[in-house]
């Protein structure tokens, strides 16, 4: 059988030079325009953290294209700026003219293997959507059915690259002139690659929506679904998905919060109730934070359609989250204990997630987190707290500060928790006042029963039971026997430092080459007849030489051993 | 695009619905951070403060030589001197006298006595800020509004309103700039308690967090939106736990914002005016007549204190008769919710542990619970740490047993004056919640002794504990009511998850075998990166001379001069440039090495 080659995963390419060199012109541009308005308003007094992160904003405005997404990327950083200046970017609005129709066609053909209408019926030359990645068009295929394809820029991975590539020049600039403690911006630098290596590829959001309809599927959630993946058409630069019909929840939102009865009217004739779409928005939060494989990372209001009779329908899987399972019972634990008003038990649960600590003061950090919960709590109880004081934001804020000065490091997976929780509960509460308590309850009573009928589940298979049971005792009877053998074992692991080892081997091999040179010069110096002294300026050459030699042969054999922990 | 396209049909465009994503904005949420003060005025502050305490010191070292110093006197001279430095000195003053951990007990007592009164404010900002408040004129509010304040303080005024639908009203505004100027105030202080700390008047790190809490818990306090919901929580928990005897008056959340509070007007008695009318030979009958019985309220008030404490979301941690309305009936409002605290769930328990093992005529016992509030304790002799404050305690058992003791006698403030005295000796730090927790239930207990000197707080508190178990076990049923159809599920599930965990505690202890047992500690490896950076260093520096000094006899060598090789090696290692760059160099080594020094290593 001939093998088949596996294709290696998809990587963004590496800009061309003088790209890189065009783009990182329009950054620095931006960038000091922000130096100088920030150094102006300064000067005359006035300066503020918030007019500061406008400027920011703007300055990303400024630069257009995908540093939009990236400033919407740098918002989730709680962890690492301000709340002012993280809200202040979430305002980018990822809008971008579309790209000429003909260089869409083309993806699509290179896509479905042949000309457009082989495929589809008809295709809409207008984008309905057209951001920084990519423009969505309307098309139906030949047997009727409604689709959108997501066709990604012609440029865009280029343009990511260059902007990715200007943003590691200005961070590792500065951290070699030590403006922030080397290695500060590395976690972020490898997130913001590995996120834009996951969303430039289409496949990937493909998968993700596949698989977001069937955990929902399984979970009873008759309510919400996403459109289905046409995966055969699909590349890393074409998407084809179902059309959904439907009201976007921004539509529903602005019928809310303007209570203009017009639109509140259309919105109920759609057969759809806001405080039931908020009750459900707030239950896939608590299911995709405590329960589901995957959560969407990224609801905003215009990636939610509501369909007839308040189901709601996910679009745009750009971005999802994971919750480590570990993580997940934590935080079961904490609303659990939220919903029983135990709020120290919340609080310490809380804390617990936060292991494994560096050195810091841990009754402080715990005794700082309880404060928060409470006031938390007093919000939730409150019947009168505004949509702000009843959503967890203000607590994962709060929390994000405490982190921050206590320097605590904090994941990205986290991070993604952390936003997507803020935009979920915020939305939920802005839409609807009937969030309480209540509907925790109620969540927490669906997921025992899920979790139940799962047990019952992988019960059902008798036979296998006791299979597996023995096979459980037998691998437990060999961790036994390793145990045992590791006791034994215990005298033969030696701490040694491979590092050291090798230093040694390098030092001893340049003081070799040292003593080679030194007797070289001494022989060179004697044939011409002059005795060799401590001012002697070859002497001096020879000490540098092996200065030179010693320290690069030390340097390359042992780099910088003891560099901060990679997080 | 050389084919024909059939399918490239332009179709009509569907328009976009009404409030389409684009008008999509995240709504902001609203946060008051502190006001940077302005430091000019810090400066001038702190100046006036100096030469405020240079007075001070010298009276007090005139009272030394004359021998009539004694903490009473120093603590007057101190209020004195506060009070010449304006009411929102006082203000803050009177803030730090909360801290019993820090200060002894003559000096918070006086501290806590300090009053901010200012000057009422203009007319016509009272009605522009309670319109801005409102967002009405305040005609649409207000069928009448009193424009005489009924007091005048730092942080806030009242002022007496009737609502349109003609519920009569209390309307407390909160003077402009006082939040500014507080934060300036606390600056100040801030930088005078530095000063103390770095000539090592007092220890270092005595005074650590006593500027950020006591902004904190003052911004807190400008916070009136914070206030509304202490009162809407209180009121809503006391219905829940049907207490019929407390009650608190309604906020108007919708009418208030955060320097704006409206709500319901009580009337009745305070508790100020209760206890002096029956301290005299007439009031007591006066009292009844109105449906007032001292000896009622007083109990009343024991039980509402351990009921805020122990079961209500927060307490007051500075109750005080003032602010205290009994209704004819003897319903107890408070009315004042500026100074709300809340406090652990592991102190609760500890309070009643320590009310029953007292009655249990157990100090022993007690004294353990008693430690327990201070826990985790620092390296101090514990045995004796226990003892001191356990020989305290036995005091305070007869004096709580003894019919005839005095009632300030009866009081906790014996137990607590025992765990402090000996916590301020040995160094052990105090939280601020267990503080906030102690000085509550004192300052209720103080108001309810004075009012029936003759009440005994244990039997008290057993009368309490009933009615709390009560209380409990009606909740706990409600639970379960709530949760019985669902507890079969809930117990398969829970089952099935022990199931898992099981299984993987045996992957655990593999894991746990394949760990290599040691593990590397972070000290060596600082050491070695320190170590590392400065060799390169060196080396950068002398593979910089080195090509300077190649670069230099090259020169020399194609211009046709002589050749000096030590010449050069000088030339080079003295010049300016290197000097610079060399200087550059070891600044960023150095910058590298303290940052590294600075990392949290996991181990």
């Amino acid at each position: 059988m001939a093998p088949v080659p596996i294709p290696a995963p998809w990587r963004p390419p590496e800009p061309a030079e003088a790209a890189f060199w065009l783009r990182g012109g329009r950054w620095v541009r931006a960038m000091a325009r922000l130096a100088r308005r920030i150094g102006r308003d300064r000067a005359r007094g006035v300066e503020s953290l918030a007019t500061n992160a406008v400027y920011l904003r703007e300055a990303f405005e400024e630069v257009g294209g995908t540093a939009l997404k990236l400033g919407q990327q740098l918002s989730i950083r709680v962890d690492l700026f301000p709340w002012e200046v993280c809200d202040e970017l979430a305002r980018l609005t990822d809008r971008v003219p579309p790209f000429p129709f003909e260089r869409a066609v083309e993806a699509v053909e290179a896509a479905i293997g042949g000309p457009l209408d082989t495929v589809f019926a008809d295709f809409e030359r207008v984008p309905i959507g057209s951001a920084s990645i990519a423009c969505v068009y309307r098309a139906r295929l030949h047997d009727g059915r409604r689709v959108a394809v997501k066709v990604c820029r012609p440029d865009v991975a280029e343009q990511f690259a260059c902007d990715l590539r200007a943003f590691e020049t200005a961070t590792r600039l500065a951290e070699a002139i030590t403006a922030v403690r080397p290695g500060f911006f590395a976690p972020m630098r490898e997130a913001l690659r590995a996120m834009f290596t996951e969303e430039l590829d289409l496949r990937t959001e493909a998968r993700y929506q596949a698989l977001y309809a069937r955990y929902a599927r399984e979970a009873g959630l008759d309510w919400l679904t996403c459109p289905g993946a046409f995966r055969q058409w699909c590349t890393e630069r074409v998407l084809v998905s179902e059309f959904v019909h439907g009201v976007s929840c921004a539509t529903v939102l602005a019928a809310v919060e303007k209570r203009d009865p017009d639109a509140l009217a259309a919105v109920a004739r759609a057969d759809i109730d806001p405080e039931l779409v908020a009750k459900r928005l707030y239950y896939v939060s608590l299911w995709g934070r405590l329960e589901a494989p995957l959560f969407h990372g990224d609801p905003h209001p215009a990636n939610l359609i509501v369909l007839p009779g308040s189901r709601l329908c996910f679009i745009d899987f750009g971005a999802c989250g994971v919750t480590s399972r570990p993580r997940a019972a934590l935080q079961m634990q904490v609303v659990r204990h939220l919903t029983q008003q135990e709020v120290s038990g919340a609080a310490r649960t809380a804390f617990s997630q936060l292991s494994p600590l560096p050195p810091v003061d841990a009754e402080a950090l715990r005794r700082e987190l309880e404060s928060q919960f409470w006031k938390f709590m007093h919000g939730l109880e409150d019947p009168e707290a505004a949509w702000f004081d009843r959503t967890s934001a203000a607590l994962w804020m709060s929390m994000m500060e405490a982190t921050r000065r206590f320097e605590l490091p904090v994941n990205l997976d986290m991070l993604k928790i952390v936003r997507s929780t803020l935009l979920y509960d915020t939305l939920a509460n802005r839409l609807g006042t009937a969030i309480t308590q209540e509907e925790t309850v109620a969540y927490l009573r669906d997921q025992a029963a899920r979790e139940a009928r799962r047990a019952e589940r992988r019960r059902r298979p008798r036979e296998g039971e006791a299979g597996g049971m023995l096979r459980t005792l037998a691998e437990a009877r060999a961790t036994l026997d390793r145990a045992a053998r590791h006791l034994r074992a215990i005298p033969a692991y030696v701490p040694r430092l491979r590092a050291g080892v090798s230093a040694r081997a390098t030092a001893a091999r340049a003081v070799l080459v040292a003593g080679l040179v030194a007797v070289a010069i001494a022989g060179a110096m004697r044939a011409t007849g002059r005795t060799p002294a401590m001012g002697d300026p070859a002497v001096i050459l020879a000490g540098i030489c092996v200065a030179c030699a010693l320290g690069q042969r030390l340097r390359f054999g042992l780099g910088e051993v003891g560099g901060p922990a990679r997080r | 695009m050389a084919h024909a396209r059939p399918t490239l049909a332009p179709r009509p465009q569907q328009a976009p619905p009404a409030g389409d994503a684009d008008d999509y904005r995240p709504a902001r949420m609203q946060r008051m951070p502190a006001p940077r003060p302005a430091p000019g005025r810090v400066l001038a502050r702190t100046l006036r403060w100096i030469l405020g305490l240079v007075a001070l010191a010298a009276a007090l070292l005139g009272d030394r030589l004359l021998g009539r110093a004694s903490p009473e006197r120093g603590a007057t001279r101190l209020v004195a001197t506060i009070e010449r430095m304006g009411p929102v000195a006082c203000k803050v003053a009177r803030q730090f006298g909360h801290r019993l951990d820090l200060l002894s007990a003559p000096y918070a007592m006086r501290l806590a006595t300090l009053e901010d009164f200012v000057p009422p404010l203009p007319q016509e900002v009272v009605v522009r800020l309670v319109e801005e408040a409102t967002r009405a004129p305040l005609a649409d509010t207000f069928r009448s509004f009193d424009p005489a304040p009924l007091g005048s303080r730092t942080l806030r005024c009242t002022y007496q309103a009737v609502l349109a639908d003609g519920t009569p009203a209390i309307v407390r505004v909160r003077p402009p700039g006082m939040r500014e100027r507080i934060a300036e105030e606390i600056a100040a202080i801030g930088i005078l308690l530095a000063l103390l700390e770095a000539l090592t008047v007092v220890r270092p790190g005595f005074f650590r967090n006593l500027r950020e809490e006591t902004l904190a818990s003052l911004m807190e306090e400008s916070d009136f939106r914070l206030h509304a919901r202490a009162q809407n929580l209180l009121r809503k928990h006391a219905e829940r736990d049907r207490l019929g005897f407390v009650s608190a008056p309604r906020a108007f959340a919708r009418l208030g914002g955060d320097a704006v509070l409206v709500s319901e007007r009580v009337d009745g008695l305070s508790l100020g005016e209760v206890a002096a009318l029956a301290a005299r030979p007439d009031g007591v009958g006066r009292l009844l007549a109105m449906g007032i019985e001292p000896r009622r309220v007083a109990r009343r008030l024991l039980q509402f204190a351990w009921w805020e404490i122990a079961e209500a979301l927060l307490f007051h941690s500075d109750p005080s008769p003032a602010d205290l309305v009994v209704t004819r009936g003897g319903e107890l409002v408070p009315v004042h919710f500026s100074d709300t605290s809340t406090t652990s769930n592991d102190n609760r328990r500890r309070l009643r542990e320590l009310f029953r093992r007292l009655d249990e005529d157990d100090a022993t016992a007690a004294t353990d619970v008693l430690v327990q509030f201070v826990a985790p304790l620092p390296f101090i002799d514990t045995h004796a740490f226990t003892k001191r404050v356990e020989a305290r305690l036995w005091h305070q058992l007869y004096a709580l047993r003894d019919a005839d003791a005095a009632w300030w006698e009866r009081t906790s403030a014996g137990t607590w004056a025992a765990l402090l005295d000996a916590t301020r000796e040995a160094g052990v730090p105090v939280h601020l919640d267990f503080i906030h927790l102690f000085r509550a239930l004192l300052a209720y207990e103080t108001m309810a002794l004075r009012l029936c000197p003759t009440l005994d707080p244990l039997a008290e508190y057993r009368r309490y504990e009933r009615r709390a178990d009560a209380r409990a076990a009606r909740r706990f049923r409600k639970d379960l009511e709530r949760d019985a159809e669902d507890m079969a599920t809930t117990v398969a599930a829970r089952l099935a998850h022990t199931a898992t965990l099981l299984s993987r505690l045996v992957f655990f202890g593999e894991t746990l075998l394949q760990r290599i047992p040691f593990t590397n500690l972070a000290m060596p490896r600082k050491a070695a990166y320190a170590a590392t950076v400065v060799l390169n260093l060196a080396t950068t520096l002398a593979s910089l001379a080195l090509a300077g000094t190649v670069g230099v006899v090259v020169v020399d060598l194609v211009t046709g001069r002589r050749a000096d090789v030590s010449g050069a090696v000088v030339l080079v290692a003295t010049h300016p440039v290197f000097g610079a760059v060399a200087v550059v160099l070891a600044i960023t080594a150095l910058r590298r090495v303290l940052f590294r020094l600075a990392d949290n290593d996991p181990d």
